[in-house]
């Protein structure tokens, strides 16, 4: 075992960390004002290749690991992570799209998104029990397909040219078609207001009536196999997301514990903070060495499913329990927004109000 | 980075795995219901190779952190009372191999690598084990030996050992009033106290020791007059905290192990709840498991790793207290009968809390070394 990183991801970390704090710390305040990213801003995350840094070089992208994307994300992350939410969602997307698009889909939609030129939004089956009607497609006209439902809540939808609409249908399995924003029937909403992750707009895709002809519908591959690639792109990029905010979260801790004098010395000396400090820090090291393994695990194409979710659950609490208690820290102060940890506060909170996409039908039997 | 054991780390792993599974299962009955192992296990052991201490920056053969973290994980897969009775000669080695004297190294160490001699450490007293600066027993000079006088308690392999190392106060200076003796068992004015009867850990005795008077050869002093502060505390973080970690990682894998297998026994794995909570224990599992090897592998390099190690020991205690609550929570009522590997996981996972160190202090440790990192 060696748990030193490569030289190789020392200068990645260190280069985004440098490019974070000079291009995304000063929009920061910006995107949470307005729930919008600067015009600009997508050019600069563009112009450093985070948007295709898991697409091929043959596609337009750079070709990293998932071990490297999971740093980058937790690089943007540390000082935005509605700019990081933005990022893992197109590397889902594209994600999608190399698992299941065609000649065209590679050669004319991929290359754009990897650049950050065009944005897609997914628009995906919700778990069962979510509100409102899934997304129902059916064949029409011998080839063709109809559209038919909404999705609620789809990062980057306000903004995207391209829509990955997963739907279902009675007695087949869930397809996945790919819409421009052009295509008939196909409408989205205004931005939704949230609690966090702002800058990262969401909003709601509806389709009524969407006629698509057959080459709209993506791959042909058992659907399970699809979500699964979907899932995992997915949940990676929210391991990512999470571990920038509980790094950011921790180090603000520290910072504040060592400077906020209490009783006539810093409140770091004080046990009740200390022991807040020691727990935010198992949490973030266990949870990074959770996704870093895993991570490590998916770039050798070795069966990881069980320890993606595991991943992510531990993530998953560990995001609210450590930001709360940043904010505990910082006492009062912790609920102003003149200091970041009620950001990450409701960051964790916006991140960990889904379901892991993960899913595990039957337990494996050898653990 | 690189998350796979090298292939001897593994065939070391399969091998502590079957010694287990053949002749530390089969005799977790009787340890529960007399206190004690077989009497040939320790031996065995010994014979095994597994009490081989090879110290950072040494050449092998022996058994670095990593390699001691495995071997006491897959023992404790079957019982966590040999892995913390295991965890004591470790320290005990490990410790009298950098700074016992030629003497005292010829004299026990053979015996105590081979199993043939059990070793405790005497650090905690009647007023708490968590400063051991504070400790009370004296240690007075006569002549070319010491008189010690005290008593330490709670102390792990107490009434089996043949040597004790004891931390005793040989002069009133805060910083180096301590000092760490080898005391033969067998040594005038040395006889052991109560053993205490436990929640759980049935297997290794915890006890008292009572040094009235007792003589020890000054060549049992261990470093110098005054370094027994700093020993004792390397010994505890690096032997006492990370072993402590190592065997609750082998009482989470039980637990995930027999929860898996019950389950399945009763066509449960299917149901969502269990699979979430199978899951969450799997996750907590690796979780420690990774902090471990880290802090582990840390050591290893040679590197001080003061918050790693602190951070490792509470997180493993309260992640495995965790763990079994959830499978009690699938197990139901049958994770409760006696005699069900469960329920002695659970009476076995609270006493590590203590054992090396409660958590709380694990936090203080590790908060201090990360605002004097960030600092």
């Amino acid at each position: 075992m060696d748990f030193a990183p490569e030289d190789e991801l020392k200068i990645l970390r260190s280069s985004i960390r440098a490019f974070a704090a000079d291009a995304v710390a000063p929009r920061v305040r910006i995107m949470e004002e307005t729930g919008e990213m600067p015009p600009e801003f997508c050019g600069l995350l563009a112009g450093q290749g985070l948007f295709g840094i898991s697409v091929p070089f043959d596609c337009g992208g750079t070709q990293m690991t998932s071990l490297e994307r999971l740093v980058m994300l937790e690089e943007v992350a540390r000082v935005s992570a509605a700019t990081a939410a933005w990022l893992a969602v197109q590397h889902t997307a594209a994600a999608a799209l190399l698992e299941t698009g065609g000649p065209r889909e590679k050669k004319e939609v991929l290359p754009e998104l990897a650049a950050g030129r065009q944005f897609a939004a997914l628009a995906l089956v919700p778990p069962p029990g979510t509100p409102g009607p899934p997304i129902t497609f059916r064949t029409v006209l011998g080839d063709s397909y109809r559209l038919d439902g909404q999705a609620s809540w789809c990062y980057g939808a306000p903004a995207a040219e391209w829509f990955l609409v997963e739907g279902i249908a009675p007695g087949q399995d869930a397809a996945l078609f790919l819409l421009s924003r052009s295509a008939e029937g196909l409408v989205t909403g205004p931005a939704t207001p949230a609690t966090g992750l702002r800058g990262c707009p969401a909003g709601p895709v509806q389709l009524a009536a969407a006629y698509v002809p057959p080459e709209a519908r993506l791959g042909r591959r058992p659907a399970r196999a699809v979500g699964d690639v979907i899932a995992a792109a997915h949940a990676l990029g929210f391991c990512g997301i999470v571990l920038g905010v509980m790094q950011a979260a921790m180090e603000a801790g520290l910072d504040f514990a060592t400077k906020r004098v209490l009783y006539g010395k810093p409140i770091a000396g004080l046990q009740s903070v200390q022991f807040r400090l020691a727990e935010m820090y198992a949490d973030l090291e266990a949870g990074r060495l959770l996704a870093y393994r895993t991570a490590w695990l998916m770039d050798r194409d070795a069966a990881c499913a069980l320890d993606m979710v595991a991943a992510y659950q531990f993530l998953a609490g560990s995001a609210l329990r450590g930001t709360r208690k940043a904010v505990e820290i910082f006492g009062g102060y912790g609920c102003l927004q003149d200091f970041p940890v009620e950001r990450f506060y409701r960051d964790a909170l916006t991140l960990t109000s889904r379901e892991c996409p993960i899913r595990l039908d039957a337990f494996p039997d050898g653990g | 980075m690189n998350f796979t054991l090298t292939p001897a780390q593994q065939e070391f792993q399969r091998r502590v795995a079957s010694f287990a599974r053949h002749r530390i299962e089969p005799a977790v009955p009787e340890m529960e219901a007399t206190g004690r192992p077989p009497a040939e296990l320790i031996a065995d052991m010994g014979a095994q190779g597994f009490m081989q201490v090879r110290l950072p920056g040494s050449n092998p053969p022996g058994l670095n952190h990593l390699d001691q973290t495995l071997l006491l994980e897959a023992l404790s897969r079957h019982s966590a009372a040999v892995g913390l009775l295991m965890v004591s000669q470790l320290m005990g080695i490990g410790t009298l191999m950098e700074f016992a004297g030629p003497v005292v190294r010829e004299q026990y160490l053979p015996r105590l690598t081979s199993g043939e001699m059990l070793l405790a450490l005497g650090i905690t007293e009647p007023s708490g084990g968590s400063d051991p600066g504070a400790a009370a027993t004296r240690a007075e000079r006569d002549g070319d030996s010491f008189l010690l006088t005290g008593r330490k308690v709670f102390i792990t392999n107490s009434h089996w050992a043949g040597l004790a190392l004891v931390v005793a106060r040989t002069s009133s200076d805060p910083r180096r009033g301590l000092s760490v003796f080898a005391v033969d068992t067998a040594s005038p004015g040395f006889r052991t106290g109560r053993a205490e009867h436990k929640t759980g850990l049935k297997g290794c005795v915890t006890g008292e020791l009572v040094l009235d008077q007792c003589r020890v050869p000054a060549s049992h002093l261990l470093g110098e007059e005054g370094d027994g502060l700093a020993i004792t505390i390397k010994a505890i973080s690096e032997y006492g905290r990370m072993g402590n970690a190592g065997v609750a990682l082998g009482l989470m894998q039980a637990v995930f192990e027999e929860t898996q297998a019950l389950a399945a026994a009763v066509g449960q794995l299917h149901q969502p709840l269990v699979r979430e909570g199978l899951a969450a224990i799997y996750g907590e599992t690796q979780a420690a498991r990774l902090l471990t090897y880290q802090a582990a592998w840390l050591l290893d390099t040679g590197a001080r790793a003061d918050a790693e190690v602190a951070t490792t020991k509470f997180f493993a205690n309260d992640a495995s207290l965790r763990c079994v609550r959830r499978a009690m929570a699938i197990a139901g009522s049958r994770g409760l009968v006696a005699g069900h590997p469960l329920e002695r996981c659970f009476r076995d996972a609270i006493p590590l809390i203590s054992a090396d160190g409660t958590g709380d202090i694990q936090r203080i440790v590790a908060a201090r070394s990360l605002v004097g990192r960030f600092s």
